[in-house]
C-alpha cells in the first residue's frame, strides 16, 4: 500500500526519483555509447624498403642479377627425361673451385671420408694402387670443408688445443689409411693366388675332358671294327649307329666339360664368399667406436641440408637478390652508408683546407661519376653564399674531388651504379678548429 | 563518465607526428636518386703549390723567391722544390702543361714575368688551378724598380687571398723594439721592418727607452711610450714613419702608458696614473681633448678598440686579479669576459672583430691565446716561458708576439696562426720584443 507522499519529508520520494533517474540514464547511456574516434590516433609508420624485391629475390643472394633467375634446386620430375643437361648442371654446381681442389689434394687426410662410410675397395683389386684410393673419394667433397681446412692452416690464432686435436685426428686417419691400404694389398695378393688356382683347376678339367674324349674315340673304333667283322652287310645302319654313338659321346664330353666348369665356378664362388667373409671380418676388426671417426664424419658432413628443393625447368643455383625492375631503392641503407663513407674518405684524403679559421659556410658540390669511378664532368657548385671564404672552401673541395678521381668503388656496387653515379658532396669545414 | 575524447594537444601532436613521418618517408625516397655525402673535417694540410721563377725581360729580381718564402711561412702553402718542376715556363702567355704539374702533386701553379716598362718595373703573374686546368687570377703591377719586394708581397697577397678567401697580410710592416747588447746593458730602440724581416730600419736613437709601440690602423703613424734616459716621466709619443717627425701626445702631470689608436686613427686611448691607480682616457688627436673612460680605484690598462670603434676591451685588477673587461667606447659599466685560471693581460681586439688576443699568466707559464669577444671559445695558441705582447696581422688570422727564454738570451719574435698549427719565427737582426703589426701598406693613407 502506497503511502501518501509527505512533501514535508521529501527524503524518500527524492531518493526514488533520483534512483529512477540514475537507472534510466544509465540504460540510455550504456545502450548507445559514442564510438571511439579512430581517425585521431597516430599510426607508427615503418619504412619498408621494397616488398617486390623481397618477395622476388633471395635474402642470401649477394647481388641483383640481370635476368632475375629464381633459385631452382632440381629439375621438375615431369620434365626429367627432356632435360639432357641436368646431369651436367648438377656436377658443375657441386664441383668446388680449383683452389679447394688443391686443398683437397694437399691434405688427403682431411679430405678422406670416414672409413666406416663406405668400403673403398674397387672391383679390379690387383691393379689398384693404394695412393689412388685417397684421390678417389667417392663422396662428393662438401665445398665448405676444404675452406675450413685452409683457414685453419692460414689462421695461427686458432685455439692450440684444436690444432693438436686436428693433428691427432690427422695422424689417426693416416694410420687408418695405411692399415687399410695394407689390408687391401693383402687381399689383392690373396685374390691373385686364388685366381691362379682357379685357372689351374680349369686347365685340369679341360685336360680330363680331352682324355676322356680320346678314350671314347678308341672305344668307338673297337666297336666299329667288331661290327665290321660281324655284320659287314648292314653298312648304312652301322654307319648310323656309329654316328649316333659319336653324337652321344660328344654330348657326354660336353656335359663333363660343363660339369668341370661349374665345379670351377663353384670353387671360385666359394673363394669369393671366403673373401667377403674376410672383408667383413676386417671391417669388424676396425674399432667399433672411434670418437675421431665420428668427429671426422661430423666435420666432413658440412653438406647442405638436403631438401626437396624448388623445382623448375632448369637447375639454377644462383638466385638473384631481387629484381632489377623493382621500383624501390636497390642500394640498402647500410650499403649506402658504407659507400658514402668510402667515397667520403677518399675525398677527405685529398681535401686540404687552406683556411686559418673555421668558416661556417657549407658549399655543396655536385659530381657525376662513371661506372669505373671517374669524374664524368667537372664538379659543379650547387649553392652560393656571400661569405668571403665560401669560394675558397668550395674550390678546395672541388680540387680535392678532382685530385682524388678516379674513385675506388668495390665491384659489388657496380650493379647499383644508378644509385651512386650522382653525388652531392656537402663540404663542412666547421669542425676544422 | 565514459566519453573518452583525446585532449586537443595530443590530437595535434599525433597529426603533426604523422605528417612528420610522411615527410620523412618522402625525403628518404627523394634522397635515393643521389648519394649525399656530408664531408666534414678535412685536413689542415698546406696546399702544394709550384711557384716558378719569373721570366725576366730586362729586370732580374728574385720576386719568385720572396713569394715562395711568404707563402711557405703562412703555413697554408707548401711550395714545391724547384728540382721537382716538370717544365720550365718559357712563355708566360701559353698555358702550362697541367698534366705534368698534376703528376708532381701541385694543386696550384704561379707563373710570373718581370719586364722593364719605360724605366718602371712591370710585374705580371698568373695563378692556375692545376687540377681544374684553369687560371684563377692574373694581375699586373707597375712600380719603381726599388719596390720590387712590395710587388712580390702584393703578388703573395693576391695568391693568398684568391686561395683562402681571406685578406692577405704580406704587404705590411712591423714595428718592434730592437734589443742589442748584453742582458745587463741592453740597448732598446724602436725599429721597423717588413713582416718577413726584410728592410730593417731603426726609428729612434738610444736616448730613450721605448715600450709598447702601436701602429695606427690606417696610416704610417706609430704611438709609443718613451722613457727619456735623461730623466723625466715617461710620455706617450706619436711618430710619423714616412716623415720621421715625432711629438709628445700629451703632457700630463703623471705617467701615461699603453696607448693605442682607435680604428679610425683619430683618437688614442691610454692609461693615466693617478695616486697609484690607473684609469683609461681617450684623447682626440685633432683637438687634443681628453675624455675619462673609467673611474675606479684599480689599475685599468691595455685598452683596445673593437674594429667598429664601439667597444673597448681592457685589463683591470678591479676584481682582485688581472682580468679582461669590455665596456662601451664612451665608458660606463664594464663586463668581465675572462674567467679562466690565471691572470689575463694585454688584450687586443682582432681587426676582423671575431677574436680578442691576450696573454695569460698561470704560474710561470705565459700563454698567448684568443677568445671570442663574449669570452667564449678561449684557446691558448702557444704556451711557455715567456710569451707576451700579441699583435694582430692586418687580416686578423695571425698573431705576432715575442718569446723571451730569459737568462743571457734575449727575446725573439714569433708568428702563430689562430689555429695554433702554424708557428714560425720572424727573422730579426738582433733580439726583438714588443712587436706591433701595421696595416696593409696599400690600405694606408
Amino acid at each position: 500500500m502506497l503511502k501518501r507522499i509527505d512533501w514535508k519529508e521529501p527524503g524518500f520520494p527524492l531518493s526514488i526519483a533520483l534512483h529512477l533517474f540514475a537507472v534510466l540514464w544509465g540504460l540510455f547511456a550504456f545502450s548507445s555509447p559514442p564510438p571511439f574516434d579512430a581517425a585521431n590516433e597516430a599510426i607508427p609508420v615503418e619504412v619498408v624498403s621494397d616488398v617486390s624485391e623481397m618477395t622476388r629475390g633471395s635474402k642470401k643472394a649477394e647481388k641483383v642479377l640481370p635476368n632475375t633467375p629464381e633459385q631452382v634446386d632440381k629439375v621438375a620430375d615431369l620434365r626429367k627425361e627432356n632435360d639432357p643437361g641436368q646431369e651436367k648442371t648438377d656436377t658443375a654446381s657441386i664441383k668446388p673451385p680449383t683452389k679447394q681442389e688443391e686443398t683437397v689434394k694437399d691434405e688427403p687426410a682431411n679430405a678422406e671420408p670416414p672409413q666406416a662410410a663406405e668400403p673403398p675397395i674397387p672391383t679390379p683389386p690387383a691393379r689398384q694402387e693404394p695412393p689412388k684410393e685417397a684421390s678417389q673419394p667417392p663422396i662428393p667433397t662438401p665445398p665448405s670443408k676444404p675452406v675450413k681446412a685452409a683457414s685453419a692452416v692460414a689462421a695461427p690464432q686458432d685455439d692450440p688445443d684444436d690444432n693438436r686435436e686436428a693433428e691427432i685426428i690427422r695422424e689417426q686417419q693416416k694410420k687408418d689409411q695405411a692399415k687399410k691400404a695394407e689390408e687391401a694389398r693383402k687381399l689383392a695378393d690373396q685374390k691373385k693366388a686364388e685366381e691362379a688356382k682357379a685357372e689351374e683347376a680349369r686347365k685340369l678339367a679341360e685336360q680330363k675332358a680331352a682324355e676322356q674324349k680320346k678314350a671314347d674315340e678308341a672305344r668307338k673304333l673297337a666297336e666299329q671294327k667288331k661290327q665290321l667283322a660281324e655284320k659287314i652287310a648292314a653298312e648304312e645302319a652301322k654307319a648310323k649307329a656309329a654316328h649316333e654313338a659319336k653324337l652321344k659321346a660328344q654330348k657326354l664330353a660336353e656335359q663333363r666339360k660343363k660339369e668341370a666348369e661349374l665345379k670351377a665356378k663353384a670353387v671360385a664362388a666359394a673363394k669369393k664368399a671366403a673373401e667377403d667373409k674376410k672383408r667383413q671380418e676386417a671391417a669388424e676388426k676396425a674399432p667399433a667406436f672411434d670418437p675421431n671417426a665420428i668427429r671426422n664424419k661430423l666435420m666432413a658432413s658440412h653438406e647442405r641440408p638436403t631438401s626437396s628443393g624448388s623445382t623448375g625447368a632448369q637447375v639454377s643455383r644462383t638466385p638473384s637478390l631481387g629484381t632489377r625492375t623493382a621500383s624501390g631503392a636497390r642500394l640498402s641503407p647500410s650499403d649506402r652508408e658504407a659507400l658514402i663513407g668510402m667515397i667520403g674518405d677518399q675525398i677527405r684524403r685529398c681535401w686540404n683546407l687552406t683556411v686559418t679559421s673555421a668558416p661556417s659556410v657549407k658549399p655543396v658540390v655536385h659530381i657525376e661519376l662513371s661506372a669505373n669511378g671517374e669524374l664524368v664532368a667537372a664538379p659543379r657548385l650547387t649553392n652560393s653564399s656571400g661569405e668571403p671564404n665560401f669560394r675558397a672552401v668550395a674550390e678546395s673541395g672541388m680540387r680535392a674531388i678532382r685530385q682524388c678521381s678516379p674513385y675506388r668503388i668495390p665491384a659489388k656496387y657496380a650493379q647499383y651504379f644508378d644509385d651512386w653515379k650522382n653525388i652531392n658532396v656537402r663540404l663542412d669545414p666547421s669542425d676544422l678548429l | 563518465m565514459n566519453h573518452f575524447k583525446m585532449p586537443a594537444f595530443l590530437h595535434q601532436y599525433s597529426v603533426s607526428s604523422a605528417l612528420g613521418a610522411m615527410l620523412l618517408v618522402a625525403a628518404s625516397t627523394a634522397a635515393h636518386a643521389e648519394l649525399n655525402i656530408n664531408l666534414s673535417g678535412g685536413n689542415f694540410q698546406p696546399m702544394p703549390i709550384a711557384i716558378t721563377d719569373c721570366i725576366n725581360e730586362g729586370q732580374a729580381t728574385p720576386v719568385a723567391s720572396v713569394i715562395t718564402n711568404n707563402l711557405s711561412r703562412s703555413g697554408l702553402f707548401q711550395p714545391l722544390p724547384k728540382e721537382q718542376f716538370p717544365e720550365r715556363i718559357g712563355n708566360f702567355d701559353a698555358p702550362p702543361q697541367f698534366d705534368a704539374w698534376k703528376t708532381r702533386g701541385a694543386q696550384a701553379l704561379v707563373t710570373c714575368r718581370i719586364s722593364n716598362d719605360g724605366g718602371r718595373l712591370k710585374a705580371e703573374f698568373r695563378l692556375f688551378d692545376v687540377f681544374a686546368n684553369q687560371q684563377l687570377v692574373g694581375q699586373q703591377y707597375s712600380t719603381d724598380p726599388a719596390s720590387w719586394r712590395r710587388v712580390a708581397h702584393l703578388i703573395s697577397d693576391a695568391v693568398y687571398s684568391r686561395v683562402t678567401g681571406e685578406k692577405g697580410y704580406f704587404d705590411s710592416r712591423v714595428v718592434f723594439i730592437d734589443e742589442s747588447g748584453p742582458a745587463k746593458h741592453r740597448r732598446k730602440r724602436l725599429a721597423i721592418m717588413d713582416q718577413d724581416g726584410a728592410n730593417f730600419k731603426a726609428l729612434s736613437g738610444s736616448d730613450m727607452l721605448v715600450v709598447t709601440p702601436r701602429f695606427s690602423p690606417n696610416s704610417q703613424e706609430i704611438t709609443y711610450m718613451g722613457f727619456p734616459l735623461s730623466g723625466g716621466d715617461p710620455k706617450v709619443y706619436l711618430l710619423d714613419v714616412a716623415r720621421g717627425s715625432r711629438e709628445v701626445v700629451g703632457n700630463f702631470p703623471n705617467m701615461s702608458f699603453s696607448p693605442r689608436f682607435s680604428p679610425d686613427g683619430r683618437r688614442i686611448v691610454m692609461s693615466l696614473e693617478q695616486n697609484g691607480n690607473a684609469n683609461l682616457y681617450a684623447m682626440d688627436l685633432q683637438s687634443r681633448s681628453m675624455t675619462r673612460l673609467t673611474t675606479t680605484a684599480a689599475i685599468d690598462t691595455s685598452p683596445s678598440y673593437s674594429p667598429d670603434g664601439s667597444q673597448i676591451v681592457f685589463e683591470s685588477d678591479r676584481g682582485g686579479t688581472q682580468q679582461l673587461y669590455i665596456m662601451a667606447a664612451g665608458g660606463g659599466g664594464a663586463q668581465r669576459i675572462s674567467f679562466g685560471e690565471g691572470r689575463y693581460s694585454t688584450p687586443v681586439w682582432s681587426p676582423k672583430g671575431d677574436y680578442i688576443a691576450f696573454t695569460r699568466q698561470k704560474g710561470n707559464s705565459f700563454g698567448i691565446g684568443i677568445m671570442k669577444p663574449d669570452g667564449s671559445g678561449e684557446r691558448i695558441l702557444t704556451e711557455g716561458f715567456h710569451n707576451e705582447g700579441p699583435t694582430w696581422a692586418p687580416n686578423g688570422r695571425y698573431l705576432m708576439f715575442f718569446r723571451d727564454p730569459g737568462g743571457q738570451s734575449g727575446p725573439k719574435l714569433f708568428m702563430v696562426d689562430i689555429t695554433g698549427r702554424v708557428q714560425v719565427q720572424v727573422p730579426t737582426p738582433n733580439y726583438a720584443s714588443d712587436p706591433a703589426w701595421g696595416p696593409l701598406l696599400s690600405e694606408t693613407r
